[in-house]
């Protein structure tokens, strides 16, 4: 019985089963031209041209081209450079806020037949008002190790809807100053003679682009208060030294948020027996050929608001050191020998004490990846 | 001489009418005794026993018949069936005469009485053997009954006596079953047990002398009656080697008795089918009318006295056709003068009535039993069943035939019957509802016992909501939709509760794999009040508990479901009914989700027969059905939630219906009263992080009228039109709707074999389904119309061409819809649907397109019967507002999500043997429309996803193979337990269909598509079913 019983559960728990799924895709389907950026009144606006990938993983050629902007007057504002490119810088700072614009694009090799490629009609949304841009904390670093970034915004003939970016500067300063370095030119040990460290103090840059669709949605009139958009672990580099972070923010139209949104959701969410399934999403810009081709991104015209601050760490509670840092250690401690092709920097103590050695990382600002390029703003000292 | 020439001359014969049934001899000078059938041969090589009640032969006794006594017959009494052979001497072949004319017979010194000719209640028709015949009379009734069943039987006590002739390798045999009576002042009652027989015995006072009081009474009652009783036989006696050429044609008698007679066992069941070769008189023959007339009247089970609803009833003059109604009623228009009228019914003995028509008038039968199934069919559609109605798109399938289409885990499944009629699909194996002609799932009202089930499928769709034990037959109208239907654009699935037995208690017990079921049934009150119960549970969940290493091992999947039904016939014209029914299902594949829902529906129904042809039908009732999610997150229990939605429901329904001459008029009036709970989620735990809201209870109400007439416009036209108007109303924010909508459909017959039908079908519906699911899940939500969602409206058009070849034996038929529908709701990109409460924010109105053309070949009759169907078909949306570039498609039309052009069934079965059969189930159909990724591009700092046009890519084609073989008990109506045996296997080719496609993906990358089959391999099944 016990036997039967066995097969018979054995039966029934293999009769569903999952498979692999792999359709035929039509060729059609699998080219598709991507373009990304924002008509930015008042400002430089920046585009970049790609195209689908193969979900085999094969590489698509580059996409080349040109692109353009065009008023409803017929005035063309183009980047500096007319060679084909897939990226775009276009100054926008002398361009009316009271006349509507395009997108104009025209590939140097069509991807599907088409060359000309425009976008719709955009009326110029006028520029939010940033209310607020702030930051949070909790003393207990144990509790909370964040610092959080707060922006508010509102705008009185928008459609509640804002889109934003930054950009993020922030200083920092390698773990430990050292006081003698190892030369590997002459392969002597020698002294900094009181001076800061060439590669002590670091800048390092970001933005918001790699971090994803920074939009919101008013759920109530055209604001959005207190809204969180950023937290940073107190214990990265960022928050070490010096911070500082320069927001834009501009309103956008409730069909360009639906269509961001949805492309977030699209890739997240794909579709199971109880999920909706997922849809094709078509933006707004349009083959001038075929009118029906997908084209991919949504292209809207704005005015920015900037706004920025600081966020130092004579403010905020220094934290422990974070990273991943090799501890220093004695001569006899070193568990491999010098190398002269690593410039070993040690820190001298005390003449009854060992000679400590550290890895460079901690005392080479470059090796945590900043940069001695010093924004020309910038109000500290550091050099 | 064919067998259709003899069939032509024995009719013609017995219409011969040689006067009255007065005197001994008739005109050709042979004893009226002797005027009947041929009495049945016996292949005893085929069985061990005998039907009769004395095995040792013919014994010479004495019959009254028709109030006169036939002394010095040779008799033989078959005890199977229940009637006498009599003979003059060893030259005369064996006639059965009517045994309604035969109050009384002697075999030897043994003396047999007809108690239910004499008018006693409760006597079984037959015959019971006076004992004692004194103050008390003590009788004893013997029956004799074809089994089949192995073992040794030759006893006493099973064929009555020790057969010297018995042959083991036989597994057939009669079977003796004896009862004794006791009858006093006109009741009878069953002596039980040998003591009380014993008792009674000494008690009874015999006569000094002379016969009996039953003996007397049986030779008085009929000199008084006889003369009430129109009863005419034929002038036929057969004798051997005579040739009587004044009355029988050159020839009819054969040199060869043997010849003669294998030639009559041929005739036997045309003859037997001319029901005792009597000829009725419909009308006052004083006044007899001109031109065509109707008659009408009511056809009843001979066994359970229930009336027989789609019994065919067709004039061989005039070729006119009728069906009778649910209630066993029929009305068919027919000359003054002879005719013959036939009753066909696909479990019943055929019936050929002749009759003389003077006027209107009633003629009510019953139908008997048919014995062997060798020659009937399988399917239950009858034969020209297209050819007696207006309707377009009306299928019918019967409770046997469901339990003959295989299905997983064996069990009878009415959905799955359903899905194999053309035109009706699903978008998936076990999916929960089913799409027709292009709509929908939630645009099928489906009934039950008048009450609507809004999930017709347990466990997800593995098994359906329908207990077979209790359904009587499913009737679906796909196209011509009657005005007393309305509520939904596409179809009706009426799914038809059977009323318990008035006669006996008798049930069922089914055991399969991974279901049980019993059901019980029979008279509270005997031929006044009936109960029916049925009950279904799994213990799939106990099972599942048992897979060690699998993810299930943690899961849940159970059902119950209970259905009651009570009848109770206050008189002749008036009945009312209760029903009920319960379902609850829990469903869970992993522990941090849990489904529940349940069904709760009970209807109260009166039916009241007026005066002429008057009907009319109250009902009211509740329909309640509610679903809960229970989902507790690994992540943090602090997130756990309980969702509840619920839909209530409450009906009305008053139903009239008037039949004249050629109009039946049906006319009534329906209210629906809505209670739809959205949603209400609460914390499972205290402290929980989710915040208790409950979305506000819509309230509705929704009235409708209807009149609609069923005309014969004349021998070759039918018509069929009505029209309905529905409103609706919801309270907050108050709305209302109303519209009319039109039903037609008519009916050209060219002959018997050809007709042509069209129609026109508008309609309206006030609750949505709203999913954006692939497939029907417990958690979708209905939701009814308001001032943002508005009511879905519909029209479809449809043709029809309907040709019987064959000899009747083969229906095809050829129908061709389109159908247009506006404000059917799609989901918006990302919608979100669940406790939404600006849910029409997410919803978009499409519009509907939907064309397709069927054909289906079917066969009823002979030993391979059953249907082939291919359909043709294509169903698009397209949304009806411009929103841009948020438009679905562009706007463009694009297909539905059970948009399978391609779609073939072959439903069939063959009978081996009577009691063996193999049933097949072959499905094929074009996979389902799906919207995949097509590529990956990057943008705003991430991957994204490309995605197809909506529904522009099909999953793989569907194809499934069934086999069964069927083994059914011998072939006994009387028999105390039938058990019957289906071993089979769904899915014999092991084809892994797609049930529905997903992936997964890293951030928008590293994409991997999957497809879920949920039958990936052979399933193979055994099920018993056990009648008693």
């Amino acid at each position: 019985m016990k036997k039967i019983l066995t097969l018979v559960i054995a039966a029934m728990s293999a009769v569903g089963c999952v498979y692999e799924f792999t359709p035929d895709i039509r060729p059609g389907d699998t080219k598709g031209l991507v373009v990304e950026g924002d008509i930015l009144i008042g400002d430089v606006s920046t585009f970049t041209l790609s195209c689908i990938e193969s979900l085999s993983g094969e590489e698509s050629a580059p996409v080349r081209g040109w692109v353009w902007i065009e008023d409803d007057s017929g005035k063309e504002y183009h980047p500096d450079s007319s060679d084909p490119s897939n990226t775009f810088d276009i100054d926008m700072r002398s361009a009316s806020p009271d006349r509507q614009y395009r997108l104009r694009i025209r590939l140097a090799s069509p991807l599907t037949g088409s060359t000309f490629y425009s976008s719709e009609w955009r009326e110029v949304q006028k520029a939010p008002v940033i209310d607020d841009l702030s930051y949070t904390w909790d003393d207990d670093i144990y509790a909370d190790p964040y610092t959080h970034l707060w922006l508010s915004l509102s705008s009185t003939e928008g459609s509640g809807c804002f889109r934003w970016d930054y950009e993020e500067i922030w200083e920092f300063h390698a773990e430990f100053m050292a006081e003698y370095y190892y030369d590997t030119a002459t392969q002597r040990v020698r002294s900094y003679e009181g001076r800061i460290p060439p590669l002590y103090y670091c800048w390092s840059y970001d933005n918001s682009h790699q971090a994803g669709l920074a939009i919101a949605k008013s759920t109530g009139g055209e604001r959005i208060s207190g809204y969180k958009f950023l937290d940073i672990d107190r214990r990265e580099l960022r928050m070490q030294t010096l911070y500082f972070i320069k927001l834009q923010a501009r309103n956008i139209s409730e069909e360009c948020y639906e269509y961001l949104h949805s492309i977030e959701v699209n890739s997240t969410s794909t579709g199971s027996l109880t999920q909706p399934d997922p849809s094709q999403i078509i933006g707004n810009i349009f083959s001038d050929d075929d009118p029906l081709e997908v084209v991919y991104g949504y292209i809207e015209a704005s005015r920015v608001s900037e706004k920025s601050m600081y966020i130092s760490d004579l403010f905020i509670p220094p934290a422990e050191p974070g990273g991943n840092l090799p501890p220093p250690v004695t001569l006899s401690g070193m568990l491999t020998p010098l190398s002269p092709a690593e410039a070993y920097m040690y820190d001298l103590r005390p003449k009854d004490s060992p000679d400590i050695w550290v890895n460079k990382k901690c005392v080479e600002c470059t090796a945590l990846g900043g940069t001695k390029i010093k924004p020309a703003f910038w109000p500290t000292p550091s050099e | 001489m064919s067998r259709k020439t003899c069939v032509a001359i024995a009719i013609f014969l017995l219409s011969f009418l040689p006067g009255s049934a007065q005197g001994v001899v008739g005109d050709d000078g042979q004893p009226i005794l002797f005027r009947g059938r041929v009495s049945r041969r016996y292949n005893s090589a085929t069985f061990n026993g005998t039907p009769y009640l004395d095995h040792t032969g013919s014994k010479t006794g004495s019959v009254i018949f028709d109030g006169v006594l036939y002394p010095d017959v040779l008799i033989d009494y078959d005890a199977s069936l229940q009637e006498i052979s009599v003979r003059q001497d060893e030259d005369h072949v064996s006639i059965i005469p009517d045994s309604r004319q035969i109050p009384w017979f002697t075999m030897g010194d043994r003396k047999f009485v007809n108690l239910s000719y004499l008018g006693v209640d409760s006597a079984e028709e037959g015959f019971y053997e006076v004992l004692m015949d004194g103050d008390i009379a003590l009788l004893e009734r013997v029956d004799k009954k074809m089994l089949s069943f192995p073992g040794d039987h030759n006893t006493v006590r099973e064929l009555g006596y020790i057969d010297p002739d018995y042959r083991s390798e036989l597994i057939t045999y009669y079977k003796i079953d004896r009862r004794q009576w006791s009858l006093k002042d006109g009741v009878l009652s069953k002596v039980k047990g040998k003591k009380a027989f014993q008792r009674l015995q000494k008690q009874i006072i015999l006569p000094a002398s002379g016969p009996g009081p039953v003996e007397r009474a049986a030779a008085r009652w009929h000199e008084v009656n006889r003369s009430a009783i129109h009863m005419e036989t034929p002038s036929v006696s057969f004798q051997k080697n005579r040739s009587d050429r004044e009355n029988l044609p050159e020839g009819y008698f054969m040199k060869d008795m043997a010849e003669e007679l294998a030639r009559l066992d041929s005739l036997e069941e045309s003859v037997r089918a001319m029901y005792q070769n009597k000829i009725y008189q419909i009308g006052d023959p004083a006044y007899p009318q001109r031109g065509k007339v109707k008659v009408s009247g009511t056809v009843r089970d001979a066994a359970t006295g229930q009336p027989l609803p789609d019994v065919t009833v067709w004039d061989d003059n005039t070729s006119t056709y009728a069906l009778t109604d649910a209630r066993g009623q029929y009305s068919i228009t027919i000359p003054v003068g002879e005719n013959v009228i036939n009753f066909n019914e696909l479990t019943k003995q055929d019936m050929h009535l002749k009759v003389v028509v003077n006027g209107p008038g009633g003629l009510d039968l019953t139908m008997t039993e048919r014995v062997t199934m060798l020659n009937s069919a399988m399917i239950s559609a009858d034969t020209r069943m297209n050819h007696r109605t207006a309707k377009i798109g009306l299928e019918r399938v019967s409770i046997k035939t469901i339990n003959k289409i295989p299905s997983a885990f064996g069990e009878g499944d009415i959905l799955r019957a359903v899905l194999t009629l053309p035109g009706v699909k699903t978008v998936g194996e076990a999916s929960g509802g089913f799409n027709v002609r292009g709509g929908s799932a939630d645009q099928n009202l489906i009934l039950f016992n008048e009450g609507t089930i809004y999930n017709p499928s347990h466990m997800f769709g593995v098994f359906s909501a329908f207990n077979p034990d209790v359904v009587e037959g499913v009737e679906l109208l796909k196209s011509s939709i009657p005005a007393e239907y309305g509520g939904r654009v596409s179809s009706v699935l009426d799914v038809k509760g059977k009323d318990g037995s008035f006669e006996k208690i008798n049930g069922s017990l089914g055991i399969g794999l991974m279901t049980s079921r019993l059901h019980l049934e029979g008279p509270l009150k005997k031929g006044k009040t009936s109960f029916l119960l049925g009950g279904r549970m799994t213990y799939s969940d106990w099972m599942l508990k048992r897979i060690k290493s699998s993810n299930y091992k943690d899961g849940t999947a159970d059902f119950a479901d209970l259905n009651f039904g009570l009848t109770h016939k206050a008189n002749d014209n008036n009945t009312i009914q209760l029903y009920g029914y319960w379902s609850k299902d829990n469903f869970s594949f992993s522990p941090d989700t849990t489904f529940h829902y349940n069904s709760l529906n009970a209807a109260l129904r009166w039916k009241h027969k007026g005066a002429g042809r008057t009907s009319f039908s109250f009902s009211t009732g509740i329909d309640l059905y509610g679903n809960t999610l229970d989902e507790t997150p690994y992540s943090s229990e602090y997130e756990a939630f309980n969702l509840e939605t619920a839909i209530n429901q409450a009906f009305a329904r008053l139903k009239f219906e008037t039949a004249g001459d050629h109009h039946v008029v049906s006319y009534g009036t329906e209210v629906l009263g809505y209670a739809l709970e959205g949603g209400h989620i609460k914390p499972m735990i205290p402290g929980s992080a989710v915040i208790e809201r409950s979305l506000e209870t819509e309230y509705a109400l929704q009235p409708s009228v209807y009149l609609g007439d069923e005309w014969t416009a004349g021998e070759k036209f039918l018509l069929d039109y009505g029209v309905r108007v529905s409103s609706f109303y919801a309270k907050a924010p108050a709305k209302f709707y109303a519209g009319p909508e039109f039903r037609l459909s008519g009916k050209y017959s060219v002959n018997n074999n050809l007709s042509f039908k069209a129609g026109f079908n508008s309609m309206r519906q006030y609750i949505h389904l709203i999913s954006n699911t692939t497939a029907i899940s417990p958690m979708d939500t209905w939701k009814l119309c308001d001032e943002e969602i508005l009511p879905v409206d519909g029209w479809q058009a449809a043709s029809g061409m309907y040709w019987t070849v064959f000899d009747g034996k083969v229906d095809l038929s050829l129908e061709g819809y389109w159908k247009n529908t506006w404000n059917e709701l799609d989901y918006k990109s990302g919608a979100t649907l669940v406790m939404n409460d600006h849910l029409a924010d997410d919803l978009v109105r499409t519009k509907g397109k939907a064309y397709g053309v069927e054909f289906m070949a079917k066969k009823t009759i002979g030993k391979l019967s059953g249907w082939a169907s291919y359909s043709y078909s294509r169903t698009f949306l397209r949304e009806m507002e411009d929103r841009g570039i948020n438009t679905i498609n562009r706007g463009e039309w694009y297909s539905a999500a059970y948009d399978k052009p391609h779609d073939f069934k072959l439903v069939a079965n063959y009978a081996i043997t009577a009691r063996y059969s193999l049933s097949t189930n072959l499905d094929y159909s074009t996979g389902r429309p799906v919207t995949i990724p097509v590529g990956y591009y990057q943008y705003g700092g991430g991957y994204r996803l490309a995605y197809s046009a909506r529904n522009s890519y099909r999953i793989p084609d569907y194809f499934r193979l069934d086999l069964a073989l069927n083994i059914d008990p011998g072939h006994y109506l009387k028999a105390l337990t039938h058990a019957s045996l289906t071993l089979g296997c769904y899915n014999v080719t092991g084809r892994k269909n797609t049930y529905s496609v997903f992936y997964s993906t890293d951030q928008g990358r590293n994409l991997k598509g999957y497809r879920v089959c949920v039958f990936a391999t052979q399933i193979p099944y055994i099920n018993l079913n056990i009648l008693f």
